[in-house]
């Protein structure tokens, strides 16, 4: 039987360590099956694609969820209106990243350590980022080639207005 | 090529694009998002007939199909669609909807139903031609929770026992107008359907013994009817200890019904959440109202045409703390003092409507814009008391406004539009009638409100070609446009209006100095252009509606009545519009008898609707008149 773990660290594909309190580490699926797991004394978890940068943001989105969620709990169940509001606000800034590559970083880390609030959260950004744009923007979004002929394009942009909804 | 995200994530976000022009975007942008775009697609509404089969072969994920835009749809279609290519479309299908299809017939909804087995969900609402037959063929699919016959107008007792008996999982049924139903087909139905949570019997022309029977259906939430002239009292009382379950109910213009029934009903079901009471019962009673109080849930109140008190606005504002909507158009004794009591206790107030009622000023504006911050929707149509001074307040402390209903209120003028300019967020605006509302006022429209979809300004009298060029820049997003009788309007504004790539529905009555170097623009640029409407636009002459007939791929309902349009341009017009499916042809001036015929002829199957006037009815030929009957399509009188 191991005794109860505080903390876990968490190494990043550059090698850098990082500690997250079990709380924290309990918003990722992946990281809460390890824990619960008493057969495993995982102590410190490689999390090979996933680096440094990307990896801090995501510790810091798990710590405030986790703080959030024993905040709720010591008041005794339903969170507020204002304070879910606060949480929301704090998620939007959070995503406002510099860089478009930072934000599918993000993106996967969630998809892998199987965060389910940072996933939603991070689709939908992107799906904001798209939203309203040309195709040419959401090329340049994802960095995407036009592989398709002027035929073809003047014939699906044909079909987008003539043929269905 | 650089693409981290794998094909999973891409759908992930795709599912996240609920607009169809993003999707459409999203198609355009390379070879492998069209490919994920066909896989994740779930629902088409298919515009033309001609793309039918190549769309239904492409998008064979899709989880519902909606055919009540495209025209020509009939058995023969049908049976074309369901024995070429690949049917992988079918396997899935849960959902399908043939509103208006009237061109259908039994045998094409059999080959439908039969070919579709996990249909649960089917609308055939409108299809004025169904009877007994079609709701035979209905009964094949026995897996059907959610069925719409709305206007069915030949389907009797006989076919709703089939459905009945056959399609007992049914969780949601609207048989409004489906006037040859009786007590008799109702009594079955609850007999046999012991699921129903949702039930339509508007208009219908039953007895109080229907709500004997429907008080047995012990898991019905939501009961809507409408105009139900022949139920009363006693019929309601039934419901009292009936239908635990009751969430809804609509009883609006039932003749015979009131606040004692009601006030039962309300007793006997504390979980309601919505009452729909609207001109059927005469005053808002106190012994109602009490009632009201113990509605912990009460999120919709909705009694037009009733006469209210302030005491009882002041209880129902007091009591249900809950409310979300209420509706008090067209009510009698709606005064400040009512309405400031009423929205003091209702902060959570999202829709408001104060249609009619006149004697509202300044001072009720002002206090629900202090205690409904969160108002979403406010309708003061007619409310001529109303001046730019409240809307002072409205403009700094309901910034959540998305839909505003000012018609006819004559109190209102541009300022009142520049004290808005805080309410980014608004989508509706309805300024029909405000003969003070001037290009300035249209200035402040196009700054302050760029998300803007639909605009009204019907009979604005004062706006000009500036104020659209306004428009034109700033809300870009504009899906409907009335400008109807605004004669100061140019072909110089219709060229601003050609700029709004959206533009889906234009109204331009009476534009008297429209000519068609202006029209041409519209029909050119605006390609989404579905709806619009030309009645007395005299000046317009062949080249405009040839630029109709030529550009406007799109077109699905026009209004020509009173134009000068020849022979020639109209069989155009009509042969060239491949989805136009209604069309209002009065006293065109230089069309003859026989080239209204024939371009009747060229757009026969397709049309659906047309307005004619009565001379001709006895002027065109007899088979003409048959052929458009037969193919589905009515034919109004003027």
């Amino acid at each position: 039987m191991s005794s109860p773990v505080e903390q876990i660290t968490v190494v990043s594909s550059d090698g850098d360590e990082f500690k997250m309190t079990v709380a924290a580490a309990m918003q990722s699926e992946q990281l809460k099956q390890m824990l619960t797991d008493d057969s495993i004394s995982i102590v410190k978890v490689p999390v090979e694609n996933i680096s440094t940068e990307i990896l801090v943001k995501v510790i810091e989105y798990c710590q405030k969820h986790a703080d959030h969620e024993a905040a709720t709990k010591a008041n005794g169940g339903g969170a507020s209106d204002s304070e879910a509001e606060e949480l929301n606000k704090w998620d939007a800034e959070f995503m406002k990243v510099d860089v478009e590559d930072k934000l599918f970083h993000i993106l996967m880390a969630a998809n892998y350590l199987e965060i389910k609030g940072l996933f939603d959260l991070a689709c939908q950004t992107v799906a904001d980022l798209i939203k309203g744009k040309t195709p040419k923007q959401i090329r340049k979004i994802f960095n995407l080639k036009n592989d398709f002929t002027p035929e073809e394009q003047e014939r699906l942009s044909r079909q987008h207005n003539c043929s269905f909804d | 090529m650089l693409r981290l995200l794998t094909e999973d994530l891409l759908m992930r976000v795709l599912d996240k694009l609920s607009s169809n022009a993003d999707r459409k975007s999203w198609r355009l942008v390379c070879k492998e998002f069209l490919r994920l775009e066909l896989l994740t697609r779930r629902k088409v509404r298919i515009l033309r007939i001609e793309f039918l089969l190549g769309l239904l072969r492409k998008y064979c994920n899709i989880e519902a199909l909606d055919l009540s835009v495209c025209p020509r749809i009939d058995d023969g279609a049908v049976s074309v669609l369901l024995s070429h290519g690949s049917l992988n479309w079918t396997k899935g299908l849960r959902r399908l909807v043939l509103c208006r299809a009237t061109g259908l017939g039994y045998r094409g909804l059999e080959l439908l139903i039969r070919a579709c087995p996990l249909l649960e969900a089917i609308d055939v609402s409108h299809c004025w031609g169904f009877g007994d037959r079609e709701a035979a063929v209905l009964s094949y699919a026995t897996r059907l929770t959610e069925l719409k016959m709305d206007k069915c107008l030949g389907v009797t007792d006989v076919g709703l026992a089939r459905i009945a008996v056959d399609c007992s999982n049914l969780k949601s049924l609207s048989l409004k107008w489906c006037f040859e139903i009786s007590d008799l087909g109702i009594d079955l139905l609850c007999k046999k359907c012991l699921v129903l949570e949702m039930l339509d019997i508007s208009y219908l022309k039953l007895t109080s013994e229907s709500l004997k029977s429907i008080a047995s259906l012990s898991k019905l939430e939501l009961l809507v009817m409408v105009g139900c002239s022949f139920v009363d009292d006693v019929g309601l009382r039934f419901l009292e200890k009936g239908c635990p379950l009751l969430k809804a109910i609509d009883v609006s213009r039932c003749d015979f019904v009131s606040s004692s029934a009601l006030t039962a009903i309300v007793g006997g079901h504390s979980s309601l959440v919505q009452i729909d009471a609207g001109y059927c019962l005469v005053e808002l009673s106190l012994s109602l109202v009490e009632c009201m109080k113990n509605l912990k849930n009460l999120t919709v109140v909705r009694i037009d045409g009733v006469q209210v008190s302030d005491l009882a606005l002041q209880i129902i504002g007091t009591s249900c703390k809950s409310l979300l909507e209420i509706g008090l158009s067209k009510c009698v004794g709606v005064t400040d003092t009512g309405i400031t009591q009423l929205v003091c206790g209702c902060g959570k107030l999202k829709i408001l409507s104060l249609t009619c009622c006149r004697l509202i000023t300044d001072v009720a504006i002002s206090a629900i814009a202090d205690s409904c911050p969160h108002l979403v929707c406010l309708k003061l149509e007619s409310c001529n008391m109303v001046t730019e001074e409240s809307f002072y307040d409205l403009g700094s402390r309901c910034l959540l406004l998305e839909e505003l209903d000012l018609t006819e209120c004559s109190g209102i003028n541009d300022r009142a539009l520049k004290y808005l300019s805080r309410c980014s967020k608004l989508l509706t605006l309805k300024l029909g009638l405000c003969t003070n509302i001037s290009d300035v006022g249209l200035a402040y429209i196009g700054c302050n409100f760029p998300k803007l979809v639909e605009l009204d300004l019907y009979r604005c009298a004062c706006i000009g070609d500036d104020g659209l060029a306004a428009l034109a820049t700033g809300c870009k997003l504009l899906i409907n446009l009335n400008v109807s009788y605004c004669n100061r309007i140019t072909d110089g504004g219709m060229e601003y209006i050609s700029y709004l790539g959206e533009l889906y529905e234009l109204e331009m009555r009476g534009l008297v100095n429209i000519t068609s170097i202006g029209i041409r623009k519209v029909a050119v640029n605006c390609k989404r252009l579905a709806d619009l409407d030309l009645k007395h636009c005299e000046k317009i002459g062949d080249p405009g509606f040839w630029a109709i007939a030529f550009y406007s791929h799109n077109l699905r309902q026009i209004n020509i009545s009173y134009c000068a349009v020849s022979d020639v341009v109209l069989c155009l017009l009509m042969g060239n519009l491949k989805r136009l499916q209604e069309v209002k042809l009065v006293n065109i001036s230089e069309a003859t008898v026989r080239g209204l015929e024939l371009g009747l002829r060229a757009s026969c199957g397709r049309i659906k609707k047309v307005k004619l006037q009565a001379s001709l009815r006895f002027l065109l030929s007899s088979e003409i008149l048959d052929i458009l009957h037969l193919r589905g399509c009515k034919i109004r009188w003027d």
